[in-house]
């Protein structure tokens, strides 16, 4: 008896009994949803698996980064979506990150009125839905453009108009192609360069025109790669016809709108963040590299901001991770992202409401860890460098 | 004395069992019943077709088929409630049991019926895909719009026929796909788009959304034919039955010229067997499928014949003022058909 | 003396020096270029008397339409007569909110455990009717009224779930740590938009068959579960932010682990997290907006519906910086509040 009580009492027992129960219990709900699940899809004769992938689409996107056409089916209408949710997330990050810096350091800035204004950007913008902004930059700003006719031209070759930016696209890549390779060979040749500088350095004290390399490298050499590329290859220069430009390639306005709300939007997040970040270095640091004699920018860029990243880190990882999700809000713009053509269009022609929006947030999930993990990673390598 | 009462009660009740069992058992109609009311999936806001004033009241085409069918089952043409629906949520809605039926416009289509679980029951209005322009874009028909882009509704219909239709003719549009036909309309008015595609009689309830509704003309000729009507789930055969019927009997009503104003006078006097039979007056009708023998003339009573519920919502009576066109009934040169009330 | 001093740091600050004096007028330059227009297009050249939109001036706001349009903006299409009864639930809540902020500290707990008895049943009796009161259906809810509702809802959903899962995620059983972890990152990982859609969709599927769930109730549920997972990163940081001693000291004065968590941690893991709490609570209050995509009309749902008014056609600007105003008037407030908790607690 005395036995059995202490087996009860035991607290790893008790453990295991705790989680199995709490196991147990949830599997059970799981299951039970799922058996009404199917049996009400049953009773409903909705049709249910993933056959419905291979059918062909017939959706017309306005805007593909991928080969999709109307014809192909609607797997390959999921991974334009996925494509274009891709792009635009990647694209507000970095804009994001640059105003948000921006704001944040502006915020900081001895000078009232400057500071003043990004305090008050901040506080405007933190306070009000992000659907405003997608409405607002679409319906507000966008739609006040001009129509094709009397589009803004720029230097005759791309048109900014209501319909979007009409960019001109080469005929034959292979030039680029060409072009981009070099360009990279250089980035990689900077990169070893600059290495072997800095070991040489170390070494021996000796100081490499790293400068001078630098600018060859990185700047000149793009620069005559793209200009050759350009110049000797033929280019598709869009031509006002009937109601549209024809030719070249059309940056949608909905891509601008959702780029424009989710970079002013998410700036304001993390302009605070950089606030919080510069604050949270002790004042002594900066006094003691004054005394040093460092300038103010040199401050900034050599002492400041690298230990300020290693507080920023985590929030701005919530932070781009949130981009990532907002920029669903696209659907309310018909920008084509996952969740307006597949949640919206696949979904409304296929009735699959289970398999589609599993299919959808699978997406989400699959990006957002993959964004977690980069920034874990980046993490763990600025927080060596400080040692 | 008591045997006997006894016998009786088994006799009334076996009698009543046997009526009962020859009717399949209707679960959607015992939970209006039980309910009080029809739970009617409709258009967000389509001026008419269904549409709410700032008072929450519904008035259309779609809205009149809805009570009309209250009329027939529960009596009362105002005992319904409306559900607005986004095209997204249409079928999940009416899966999911949430609504009684849908009566929002919805085309007709094989995959829809093969695919989604659902039935349509009959046609209430013939409705043809076509382009609301610019006036000043001189387009006359849809080929002119080549090089246009068009806005549309997400998972309707028209976004595929209009990709298909210009595909097939070589000509190159740009679609742009909004998740609500609000959304594509007020895009298509602010200039984003040269043309917004919708059904004729949609395209003529919403062109009374547009800033300025004189400078936008609609093709006349359509692209497409696109025929709507109440949409049931799959199963439930005795509702849908109640549902394919009540839409027959305003036709029918139109046909034998029972109108809500002579109906009273129509069920007393009339000859015509038809006419009796839709009524109540004779055949007992009603009972067959469940209802009251006098589910039609509640219904002509209370919302009208076909004839008269469109005049009122999109014809000549409402500011929509569409010809009946195929909309007429078929002796008088248009599609409109029902089967014999025999 | 004093307003001297005021006018020279005032002075100090726009013009002290050459470059401070040139990028004050610069910017003060760009605000008077962008400012003036939006001025005279609010204020000074908008209509605020009148009936239809053939009252309002060209060229400037017609506020003529907000106020026809007020009580749909407040309420929605709530039945006119009935209206009293969402006003008398939100200054119930409102006061149950005061007293929580305002009760002396050892009330507390008793006081908050009341309101969270006594508050939302009876805020659903007095919007949904029943029992005496006449019957008024989601589907009539709306605007301002609706986005209130939601916001509170939710959190009272989020919260109490949302420390379940904190207090999960720091726990040493394994099992009870997986599953917080996994529902957590779950929730936090997909897109609101998708989450309030799969609740419309999923929960009615799930049920068996008969039972069904408000429209507007999924909509909450969908909600609440997601804010829920954002609420448990708040609550952990307050309770990582306790010293560990504090439940050892606990365990060792012979206190279960619930007593230890409920008398111990949360209260003070509770208050360090208070502002990070209200941080999550303002965003979703934003967050609500998206019910429209289930076609629920909170206010910019009920402003976006009432654009599609024939009567009304053309304004869409008003209906957009009415609601977006009331949006950043109460979010402005809870993040002002929020940071005075901060620096209370910070001094």
């Amino acid at each position: 008896m005395s036995k059995a009580l202490a087996f009860i009492n035991d607290k790893r027992v008790r453990d295991w009994f705790y989680q199995a129960a709490v196991l147990i219990g949830l599997v059970g709900l799981l299951v039970y949803f799922i058996r009404n699940a199917s049996e009400n899809m049953v009773k409903a004769g909705i049709a249910s698996g993933f056959d419905f992938l291979w059918r062909t689409s017939g959706i017309d996107v306005p805007f593909v980064l991928t080969s999709y056409t109307q014809s192909d089916n609607i797997l390959a209408l999921f991974w334009a979506g996925v494509a274009n949710t891709l792009f635009v997330t990647a694209v507000s990050l970095v804009l994001a990150t640059l105003l948000g810096f921006a704001i944040g350091i502006a915020r900081l800035s001895s000078i009232w009125l400057v500071s003043a204004l990004a305090g008050a950007y901040v506080e405007f913008v933190r306070n009000i839905p992000l659907l405003f902004f997608v409405l607002f930059w679409y319906f507000g700003v966008i739609a006040a453009l001009p129509s094709p006719r009397d589009s803004i031209s720029v230097f005759g070759v791309a048109f900014i108009n209501n319909r979007g930016l009409t960019i001109p696209l080469p005929d034959a890549p292979a030039n680029f192609h060409w072009a981009f390779g070099a360009i990279l060979v250089a980035f990689v040749a900077q990169w070893l360069f600059a290495r072997w500088a800095k070991r040489r350095k170390e070494a021996t004290g000796q100081d490499a025109p790293l400068l001078v390399v630098s600018l060859i490298l990185l700047v000149l050499v793009p620069v005559l790669a793209l200009s050759w590329a350009s110049l000797a290859t033929r280019w598709d220069i869009p031509v006002l016809r009937g109601f549209n430009y024809r030719g070249g390639f059309v940056v949608i306005p909905e891509f601008v709108a959702l780029l424009a709300a989710l970079v002013t939007y998410t700036a304001g997040f993390i302009a605070e963040i950089v606030r919080g970040g510069i604050q949270s270095v002790p004042h002594g640091q900066i006094e003691a590299s004054a005394a040093l004699g460092l300038r103010p920018a040199q401050t900034l860029r050599l002492v400041t901001i690298p230990q300020a990243l290693r507080v920023m880190t985590p929030p701005m990882t919530n932070q781009y991770l949130n981009v990532l999700k907002n920029s669903s809000f696209g659907a309310a713009i018909a920008y084509p992202d996952v969740v307006s053509l597949f949640m919206g269009s696949a979904l409304n022609n296929t009735g699959q409401a289970i398999e589609i929006i599993a299919m959808t947030l699978a997406v989400y999930l699959v990006i957002g860890l993959a964004v977690s993990a980069f920034m874990n990673w980046y993490n763990a390598k600025i927080a060596l460098v400080t040692r | 004395m008591k045997t006997i009462y006894l016998a009786g009660a088994i006799l009334a009740g076996s009698a009543s069992m046997a009526l009962a069992q020859q009717l399949a058992p209707s679960p959607t109609l015992d939970a209006v019943k039980a309910r009080g009311h029809i739970e009617c999936g409709v258009h967000l806001g389509l001026p008419g077709f269904s549409f709410a004033n700032d008072k929450g009241e519904w008035t259309g085409l779609d809205v009149d088929y809805c009570k009309a069918l209250a009329a027939a089952v529960l009596g009362d043409a105002t005992k319904v409630k409306f559900t607005p629906t986004s095209v997204q949520q249409r079928w999940p809605i009416l899966q999911s049991g949430q609504v009684d039926l849908l009566s929002r416009n919805s085309t007709i289509t094989f995959s829809r019926n093969a695919t989604l679980g659902l039935n349509f029951q009959g046609i209430n209005f013939y409705e043809g895909q076509t382009f609301i322009v610019r006036k000043k874009a001189n387009a006359k028909t849809a080929a002119d719009l080549d090089g246009a882009s068009i806005c549309v509704a997400a998972g309707s219909t028209e976004e595929k026929n209009a990709a298909d239709w210009f595909r097939e003719r070589n000509l190159k549009v740009t679609i742009t796909n909004f998740q609500k036909n609000d959304d594509a309309i007020t895009a298509y008015d602010s200039g984003r788009c040269d043309a917004y595609t919708a059904g004729v009689g949609a395209l003529a309830g919403q062109r009374a959304k547009l800033k300025v509704p004189d400078e936008h003309v609609i093709l006349t000729q359509p692209i497409s034919n696109d025929p709507q009507g109440p949409v049931t789930r799959w199963g439930d055969e005795r509702w849908q039955l109640i549902v394919r019927w009540v839409l027959n009997g305003t036709i029918a009503a139109e046909m034998l010229g029972v109108t809500s104003k002579n109906v009273d006078e129509m069920k007393a006097n009339s000859k015509n067997t038809e006419v009796r039979r839709l009524l109540g007056a004779e055949g007992g009708f009603g009972a067959m499928m469940g209802l009251p023998d006098d589910w039609m003339y509640k219904v002509i009573k209370q919302v009208g014949n076909y004839g008269e519920s469109y005049e009122r919502t999109v014809g000549m009576g409402s500011a929509l003022k569409l010809e009946r066109g195929q909309n007429q009934l078929w002796t008088k040169g248009g599609l409109l058909f029902t089967p014999p009330f025999q | 003396m004093s307003a001297t001093a005021t006018s020279q740091s005032w002075r100090e600050r726009l013009f002290g020096t050459p470059v401070t004096t040139v990028v004050t007028l610069i910017l003060a330059l760009i605000i008077a270029w962008v400012a003036i227009p939006i001025i005279r297009w609010a204020l000074i050249d908008a209509t605020w008397r009148g009936t239809t939109r053939e009252d309002c001036a060209p060229g400037g706001a017609c506020w003529v339409f907000i106020r026809a349009r007020f009580g749909q903006f407040m309420y929605g299409l709530y039945p006119q007569g009935e209206r009293w009864r969402a006003d008398l639930a939100g200054i119930l809540f409102a006061l149950g909110g005061a007293a929580l902020v305002f009760a002396p500290q050892r009330h507390k707990l008793k006081l908050a455990l009341a309101a969270l008895v006594v508050l939302p049943p009876l805020g659903v009796w007095l919007l949904a009717g029943g029992f005496g009161l006449r019957p008024v259906e989601t589907r009539e809810w709306g605007g301002l009224m609706l986005t209130v509702f939601i916001s509170i809802y939710a959190s009272l959903i989020a919260i109490p779930l949302g420390i379940l899962l904190a207090l999960g995620r720091q726990s040493q059983l394994r099992v009870i740590r997986l599953v917080s972890v996994l529902f957590i990152e779950f929730w936090r990982g997909v897109p609101i938009i998708a989450v309030i859609f799969l609740a419309s969709l999923l929960l009615p599927l799930i049920m068996p068959s008969g039972i069904g769930v408000d429209r507007l109730a999924r909509a909450v549920i969908g909600l609440g579960f997601c804010i829920a997972a954002y609420m448990a990163e708040a609550v952990r940081g307050g309770l990582q932010a306790l010293p560990s001693g504090q439940r050892e000291a606990a365990t060792a004065l012979g206190l279960t682990y619930w007593k230890a968590t409920w008398f111990i941690i949360l209260p003070q893991a509770l208050r360090i997290s208070l502002p990070a709490i209200t941080n999550e609570f303002i965003a979703l209050v934003k967050n609500t907006t998206l019910v429209l995509v289930v076609s629920i009309l909170d206010l910019l749902g009920i402003a976006q519906a009432s654009l599609a008014d024939p009567n009304w056609v053309g304004m869409s600007m008003e209906a957009y910086v009415f609601s977006g105003g009331i949006y950043w008037l109460i979010c402005f407030a809870l993040s002002r509040w929020s940071k005075s908790l901060e620096t209370k607690r910070a001094r």
